[in-house]
This record gives C-alpha cells, structure tokens and sequence, in this order.
C-alpha cells in the first residue's frame, strides 16, 4: 500500500519535472527568467526537452507500477493534467523560480520512485 | 485554403460553444459534482454522520435485509438490496410500493428507500429525506420539471455541440504547443483566451473522453435504430439479454413459495468472482414460486461498467444463468465507455484527479462564454457608440446567470437542506425548488441589470454560501470539520474543505473584479488591447 502511494507522489512529481523541463526548452519560457531575445543554446535545450521526454515516460511507468495498463493510462491522463497545471501556475507567477521547482520536482520523483521500489 | 479552413472552424468553435454554453456549464458542474455523489448525500444526511461502521460479511447483510424487507414489504413486486461498500457505509433496500391511488405504476418515486445497519438490519435513525447528491447527478442528463426522455433529447444536442466545440477549437487554435504553457494574467482578452486554451488544451483527454462516453451512455436511447432492426418490438428482450437480467415480461406467479436464504447464493457467487464482493441484489417476485434473485458483482474493481451478474431462483436457491463468459467486443467496448464515464472504478486518487479535470471543464466552458462577451464588446462600443446591443446585454445576462448563479444555487441547496425542517411531506422536492429558486432569482436579476455590480454581487453570495457551509454543518447537527478529521470521517471532512475552497475561489474572483478599474469606454472603443484590467460585463451598466 504505500509503495502505491509513493509511486503516486513520484509520478506527479515526474510529470512536473518533465512538463517543467520541457517548457524551460521553449523560448518563450526561457525569455520570461532570462531576459527578452535570449535563447537556451542548442545543445542544452536538447537536453531540456530530452530530460522532460523521459520525466513523462518515468511518470507513465510509475502509473503502470500501481495499476493494469487501462486504468494506468486514465491516472496518468490525470497526472499529466496535474503536472501540466502546476507547471503553468509556476512560471506565471514565480517564472524566476521554475528551474528551482522542476529540479525540485525531479529530485522528489526520484526519490519516492526508489522508496517505492524498494517497499514493493 | 487553409487559412480558409481555420476561420470557418473559428466560427464554428465560437457558435457551438455560445449557443450551448450555458447548458453545458450546467451539466459539466453538476456532473462533476456527481463524481462525489455518495459522499454529497451523506453530508445531507447529518444524522448518519455519527455511524460507526465495522466490515460485516455481505451474506450475513444480505440476510438481514432481508429479514427488514419481509417485515416491510413482503408482498412488494421487487427488492433492490445494495450492499455496504466503502464510500457508502449503510445498508440500501429499496422496493416498490404502492403508487398511491391515482398515480400511474412503475414511476421512480413509487420506490421506496431505507437505510439499514448492515450488523443488525435496524433502520437507522431515519435520516433527513434528499435526494443528496443524486439530484445532481439526474439534473446533469435528465433536467428537471420535464419529461426525462425531453431532458435526454436537449442534454444530448448540447453534448453534440460540445464535441464539435472540442473538435473545431482544435482545429482554430494555432499554437497548441506553442502556447501550452502559456498564462498571461492582467491582460484583458489575452488572458481570458490563455485561461481557455490551459484549461482546456492541458485536460484535453479528460474533455474529450468526458464528452464522447457522455453521448455513449444514453446511445441505446439516441440511436434505437440497430436495436429496432435485430429485436423489432421486442427492445426488452435485447436489455434483459445484454445485462443477463430476468425477461422483463416476467410475472408472478401468485402462488405463495419461501424465499430462499440469500446468504448462501451471496457467498456462491462472490465465490464464482474469485472473491470480488457482492454490490446488489435483486429480488423478483420475493416470497412467490416465481422468484428470482439477481446478484450483480460491486463495480469498481474494473474500468468495464457490466459487472457480472448471476441469477438464483428464488424459491430452491439454484443459479439458473451464469453470464455466457464474454458478450462480445462491442459489449465490452461499450462497457468500457460508460465506465470511464461514470469513473465508479476510480481509486479516491484517480476519483480527485477526475474531479479537478472536471472542474477544468467547468472553467473551459465558463471563460468560452466570457470570451464571447469579451471580444464582442469594443465592436459594440465602436458601433453603437457606446451602447450595448441587445444581443451582447442577453449574453452578458445568461453569462452572470450560468457562471456565477449555478454555484449559489448549488450552494442555496445545500443550506435549503440543513434549514427545512425534517419530517415534512414532499421534503427532497422543497430542497430541490429552493435551488431552483435561487436560481431564477439569480438568473432573472442577471438578465435584468447585466453588468460588473451583479457579477461581484453573485459571485459574492455564492462565495460565502459555500464557505459558511462547513460552519453551518457543525451548527446543525453535522461533524463539523474538527470531529471528521479527527475521526477519519473523510467524506464529511472532504465536503467541508472543498466547498470552503470553492467559496473563497468565488469571494476572491468578486474581490478581483472589484479591484479591476472598469476601462473607459473611449478606451475600450481602441482596438488596441492594452488595457490591463479584466473586461467582464459591465463597464457601464
């Protein structure tokens, strides 16, 4: 029972580090903390946007630890919409903070994903 | 061309939404209110608040129902027996009674329900009379004051209408990835058009799922045609077939025979469901030598909505049909939609997840009207020089009644059901018309002065409707918040929280208006949209 939860927790926490990362890559996003016309160099928004790719797949896996594979896909909907939302509200009002909250984020989805992985 | 293609889309998004919108807001909030159906009803009835519940073993419920209803109705057409279960912790049993003279038979309300412990089978200090949240969940696709089979009709249209708002908004909105994370607040238009893309492009899956398994539920009724061709003049037969439940021409046969002990059948069949517990039990004809016992598995343990059903005869205690193992792809499929429709699968996690894209909904389909409004408003002022036309000022009116008179009504419905006496005759349809009530009030005062004041006055009443609630429930013979928190009570403790946090949304959304400077007309007439206050209704009602 509380690998499910924690797997629950790492799951909403990989998704919001994933969406995060994911919207750092964009300029737009990235303009917001580090000043009009900058750009994330390439190299590095590659790696955002790989980063945020592989949070979303760990958060998918992370349903799929708690439930069988068709209601493992309605939660992660779910976290998804969660996840997307929570990165929307940070970079509206605390754009200065949202590196900070998606490395915050991932840091607590790995550590509830190994907690999990053991207590399974 | 393509260009072409997105404006005919943008017109078409922008019609279908507005001309049904305020219907769907209605069925989105009442509908996601009925995720929380059970838990809604038990906060109506504060008498059951103080129940301790300990597990019993469903046969041993089972025969204690029993052993109620024979006393209550032993010659009743039919028993309804739903078993505890964790979000509903009483006994249910319902049977048919008389209709009074006059009425006509088999009509809903000829049903009558009690509340049992399922240890004992004693009725429980017979709770206040609501309909809880079951009134919700019926208002969201039967309406009210009309013909359920009307109410099917016009929710269906709208729901159409609301597939082709997703699937052409879809289509209109140009930067889906570009903007997705996008939210600039104090924008005026921008920021109401940012708050309908994140709200609806982020929950989309739910949106669209929710929408399209709506249509579903109600398909045997919205498309007879495939049913008339296979089973013409025979649709019963066809239900009783797809939910293996006894031929709907069924009869008693007059001859008195002993019903046979339910506890035995309970445990067959929970056992031929590797142990998945029992959620209802029907019994035809009870205490006839045609009886049939109906024993349908609990939902919930399976996204598929058709849940197993075994039928027993009554009188010797034998399964007479078990369920051919599977009835087909399509009766899966549709077993599935309904399903995720209904969300009674749903862990409380997922149930909450569920509801928070609900909510989304309700705020998509809010600010879509408000866009209307929004956009159409300096084109007004441009036009009529300042005056507000008939169609923006009806818009604007069914807006504030929609969006910000639903929730007080909501919210009067509740207090209608702590403050009407108990005891009185008719006592569900006295809550029922306080909230619609309160809603015509709302609507018509909406209608009448359309503007800015009305919208904060709304949204204020509203707002400390649902606040004080919690306060009201404890003042009221309710566990108030303290208590259910301390006792686990998470239904009651729940209800609390979220209709505090949905109040304090509303007072602040007032506050927020009345902060915003109504922008000047002449700058409002500018094309230019730098006006960095929310342009809602009313700059100069």
């Amino acid at each position: 029972m509380s690998a499910a939860i924690f797997f629950t927790i790492a799951a909403l926490g990989a998704a919001t580090a994933g969406f995060g990362a994911l919207a750092l890559g964009m300029d737009r996003h990235w303009e917001a903390i580090h000043g009009r016309g900058s750009m994330p160099p390439t190299p590095l928004r590659r790696m955002l946007q790989l980063g945020g790719s592989i949070g979303l797949a760990i958060s998918l896996w992370c349903c799929l630890a708690v439930r069988d594979t068709g209601q493992a896909i309605v939660l992660w909907c779910g976290v998804l919409s969660v996840g997307a939302w929570a990165s929307v509200a940070v970079l509206t009002y605390a754009a200065q903070h949202a590196r900070h909250t998606a490395a915050g984020a991932a840091f607590v989805a790995c550590a509830t994903a190994a907690l999990a992985i053991v207590l399974r | 061309m393509k260009e072409g293609i997105r404006q005919s889309m943008a017109w078409l998004h922008t019609w279908s939404g507005l001309l049904v919108g305020w219907v769907l807001f209605m069925v989105f909030a009442a509908g996601t209110a009925s995720y929380f159906r059970d838990e809604i009803t038990l906060w109506m009835k504060p008498e059951l608040h103080g129940v301790a519940h300990a597990a019993v073993p469903e046969a041993l419920a089972a025969t204690n129902a029993v052993t109620t209803l024979q006393e209550k109705a032993p010659k009743s057409q039919r028993w309804f027996i739903t078993l505890p279960t964790e979000r509903e912790p009483g006994l249910r049993v319902s049977y048919n009674a008389k209709p009074p003279p006059g009425e006509s038979t088999g009509r809903r309300r000829n049903i009558k329900t009690l509340v049992l412990d399922p240890a004992t089978g004693a009725e429980l200090s017979a709770p206040r009379e609501t309909r809880g949240g079951d009134f919700f969940y019926r208002l969201h696709f039967d309406l009210h004051y009309m013909p359920p089979i009307w109410g099917r009709w016009i929710v269906g249209f709208c729901a159409m209408f609301m597939l082709v708002a997703i699937l052409s908004g879809i289509v209109t909105h140009k930067r889906i990835f570009k903007d997705f994370f996008t939210f600039r607040p104090k924008k005026g238009q921008r920021s109401w058009l940012d708050f309908h893309n994140v709200s609806a492009v982020l929950a989309l899956p739910y949106h669209l799922m929710i929408t399209y398994t709506g249509l579903l539920t109600l398909m045997f009724m919205y498309f007879p045609q495939a049913i008339q061709a296979v089973y013409p003049d025979r649709q019963e037969a066809f239900f009783s077939e797809l939910f293996n439940s006894p031929p709907a021409d069924a009869r008693a046969a007059r001859v008195s025979a002993a019903l046979a002990p339910l506890g035995p059948m309970v445990e067959q069949a929970s056992g031929a469901w590797n142990g998945a517990p029992v959620g209802r039990v029907t019994v035809a004809f009870p205490n006839d030598a045609n009886a049939t016992v109906s024993i349908t598995q609990q939902t919930g343990h399976a996204i598929n909505y058709d849940v197993p059903t075994l039928v027993f005869d009554g009188v010797t205690g034998k399964l007479v049909s078990a369920p051919a193992g599977h009835g087909g792809a399509a009766k899966d499929t549709r077993g599935v939609m309904y399903g995720l429709h209904v969300a009674r699968f749903a862990d409380p996690f997922t149930r909450w997840l569920f509801f928070a894209c609900g909510l989304a909904g309700c705020l998509m389909v809010a600010t879509g009207l408000l866009l209307w409004a929004v956009k159409e408003r300096p084109k007004h002022l441009k036009a009529h020089a300042g005056r507000i036309g008939f169609g923006l000022r009806l818009v604007d009116g069914l807006n504030i009644g929609a969006v910000a008179g639903l929730p007080l009504a909501m919210a009067v419905y509740f207090w209608a059901n702590r403050l009407i006496e108990t005891g009185i005759a008719q006592r569900p349809d006295a809550e029922i018309r306080w909230f619609f009530t309160a809603w015509a009030i709302a609507a018509i005062a909406a209608l009448a002065r359309p503007g800015r004041p009305m919208w904060r006055i709304q949204l204020v009443i509203g707002g400390a409707a649902f606040a004080l609630l919690p306060l009201l429930n404890g003042a009221t013979g309710g566990a108030h918040l303290l208590t259910s928190i301390a006792q686990g009570l998470w239904p009651v403790a729940g209800f609390d929280i979220v209709t505090l946090l949905l109040g304090a949304f509303l007072l602040y959304s007032s506050h927020y208006l009345g902060n915003a400077r109504a922008p000047k007309p002449a700058r409002a007439a500018q094309k230019t949209d730098t006006d960095s206050k929310p342009e809602l209704a009313g700059s100069n009602a």
